[in-house]
């Protein structure tokens, strides 16, 4: 009995330790190499750096199925995981909606397979709604993206 | 003269124009013209029309709309916000009452330039504010006119042209009217001068504040094939204009019923229906199978009534169809004449219902030998799809001309209306996985529409769900 509750316990831990080897971490540390994976392609933005009028913007892809993707956001110098989240099905493609606050939004599309990663860095700017907004309230400077 | 003399004249008058139709009957020749109703010649006396009226057989008042050619759906592009608004709203007609006088300007020549634009010209405009019109199926510079329900002259430029954009330049006060044209590397413009104010008024006022919701497939990039990666190639891409929309609109279900209730009414209505194609039920041999079907077989056609709504018209050869053209036909000509025949079946199986049916093959003036006029049923803005023992159809008619002749006629009646409930269907991208869970071939696919329908069987609620559309066939994913 003792033997088999150690077991289980053991079992337990192994289960455990391994999914959250394999979970997404809450956080990402600016300027972390991204995993050695190669899961997913971003159709959309074609480039890593996209601004546009609107409040929100659709990242869209192809990747391999059964691959979960999450979406990092820059906040006070730290990439968060926001709430945006998808596992690619079967048709390999993958398009979803986020909003953006206003000025600069640094992302990361991050895709994990099996405790391998792959993260793709994006810079989207919201340039707002109005002329005025866009040259008084907005700047886009390189201090911003560090 | 005497009684007796009177009489035998009287009888030997009746006795030769007895052995006369008889005669007629033997030869299987008709009593009287082709569209000849003697209720209708009796209307020209009212005198008569009364007596007879006693008489008159009353069949439903149901009719086809006249949105036969109305466009698919209209696209309003605010340059970031987007909405997409189908017929019988009034967003719809406004839009088509402004694309009305341009098209006009351009059939009487008023346009000051004519040019061929290319593929990322007509994204751009996409893109920009502007009026996207998908209509649905292809059309010719003719029967433009027909679409927005009058007269407006010949656009001889255009051929298979599938959609339309009306694009307002206001710092030239100008509006662009472009058609995607067979005819041309990908479309035609026309250049006109005004409308611009008004055209982008009316894009303000219907995309301001509105969410972006829909994308074309070429803006999020899903056009393109992708490269072959270490996990793959996918299987899966979409035409450039495909809409992909990510709102979560609910729809208001749909409530099916059969038109036949029973048996003795399918009966009586199938000899009602019968004579759509120009039979009397006494000219032909009736036979009713052990699941219900009424077939009626005569020498030249069979003709077959379901009790789930299915009326089929099918001759034995294509001279022994129903005539409508000498041998060649116009495919406008050759629609019209089979929705005067649907028109009359609608009439005959006592329907009530203004049954909106959209024309989906092409449509243009050379005359043709052989056309297949395919038209699908559209019910609250959407299309109605049918699940017939497991195979999907997608056309509510179809009718089949050859060398003069419609040789099969095949149409569903069910009456519709809107239930009490209302659903989202599941987010478009969860119906396409589940569409490639179950697509068993490793052939690329590229998708031609993805929209929302009504996928239905036989009576009962349905839900409104997501239908795509490739390589020329339907597949509505659970």
């Amino acid at each position: 009995m003792k033997k088999l509750r150690i077991l289980s316990a053991l079992i337990t831990a192994v289960l455990v330790i391994s999914f959250s080897a394999y979970a997404a971490p809450a956080t990402i540390a600016p300027g972390q190499t991204g995993g050695n994976g190669n899961f997913i392609v971003i159709q959309n933005p074609p480039t890593d750096k996209a601004a546009t009028f609107d409040k929100s913007y659709i990242i869209s892809g192809y990747g391999k199925q059964g691959v979960n993707v999450y979406i990092y956001k820059l906040e006070n110098g730290t990439y968060v995981k926001t709430d945006y989240s998808w596992t690619i099905g079967a048709s390999g493609m993958f398009f979803k909606k986020i909003n953006l606050t206003k000025g600069t939004n640094a992302l990361i599309c991050y895709a994990e397979d099996g405790g391998v990663s792959q993260s793709v860095y994006l810079q989207i700017t919201y340039l707002g709604t109005d002329l005025t907004n866009k040259i008084n309230d907005i700047r886009i400077g390189l201090d911003t993206l560090k | 003269m005497k009684k007796e003399t009177i009489k035998n004249i009287i009888l030997t008058l009746l006795i030769v124009n007895c052995i006369q139709l008889t005669g007629q009957i033997w030869l299987n020749e008709k009593l009287w013209p082709e569209g000849y109703d003697f209720f209708e010649f009796t209307a020209q006396f009212p005198f008569l029309d009364g007596i007879m009226s006693v008489f008159k057989k009353v069949n439903g008042e149901g009719e086809i709309s006249d949105a036969t050619l109305s466009p698919n759906k209209v696209v309003i592009n605010g340059g970031g916000a987007r909405i997409i608004s189908y017929d019988g709203t009034d967003t719809f007609t406004s839009a088509l009452n402004l694309v009305v006088p341009c098209i006009k300007k351009i059939a009487a020549g008023e346009n000051v330039a004519t040019d061929n634009i290319t593929v990322s010209q007509w994204q751009s405009m996409l893109r920009a504010k502007s009026i996207y019109i998908n209509l649905g199926f292809e059309t010719d510079g003719k029967n433009v006119g027909d679409i927005f329900g009058e007269p407006l002259g010949d656009l001889n430029k255009i051929s298979g042209a599938d959609s339309i954009i009306i694009y307002p330049e206001l710092m030239l006060n100008c509006t662009y009217v472009c058609f995607k044209s067979t005819d041309s590397d990908y479309g035609v413009r026309y250049t006109l001068r005004g409308h611009s104010e008004q055209l982008t008024e009316f894009i303000k006022q219907h995309t301001e504040g509105q969410k972006n919701d829909h994308s074309f497939a070429f803006e999020l990039r899903l056009d393109k094939d992708s490269q072959q990666e270490d996990w793959g190639q996918r299987l899966v891409t979409f035409d450039s204009d495909v809409l992909l929309s990510m709102d979560n609109l609910a729809v208001s279900d749909i409530e099916v019923k059969n038109v036949f209730h029973d048996t003795e009414t399918l009966s009586k209505r199938a000899d009602e229906i019968l004579g759509a194609f120009g039979y009397k039920p006494s000219q032909i041999r009736k036979t009713v199978s052990q699941d219900g079907v009424v077939t009626y077989v005569e020498n030249s056609a069979t003709v077959k009534v379901s009790p789930d709504g299915m009326v089929e018209y099918t001759a034995i050869a294509t001279d022994k169809g129903i005539k409508v053209a000498d041998t060649k036909a116009q495919p406008s000509q050759i629609v019209n004449e089979v929705l005067e025949m649907a028109k009359k079946v609608i009439s005959a199986a006592d329907l009530e219902d203004t049954i909106v049916l959209k024309l989906r093959s092409p449509l243009n003036d050379t005359p043709v030998f052989s056309y297949t006029a395919n038209f699908t049923r559209y019910f609250n803005g959407l299309p109605v799809i049918y699940n017939k023992n497991g195979a999907t159809e997608n056309y509510t008619l179809t009718a089949q001309f050859e060398n003069g002749y419609i040789k099969s006629f095949k149409m569903m009646l069910q009456t519709l209306s809107v239930a009490e409930g209302k659903t989202a269907p599941k987010p478009v991208l969860d119906t396409i996985n589940s569409f490639c869970e179950t697509y068993n071939s490793n052939d690329k696919i590229t998708v031609e529409n993805i929209l929302k329908c009504y996928y239905v069987e036989n009576e009962g609620t349905y839900k409104t769900k997501w239908c795509i559309m490739y390589n020329g066939t339907v597949a509505v994913p659970k």
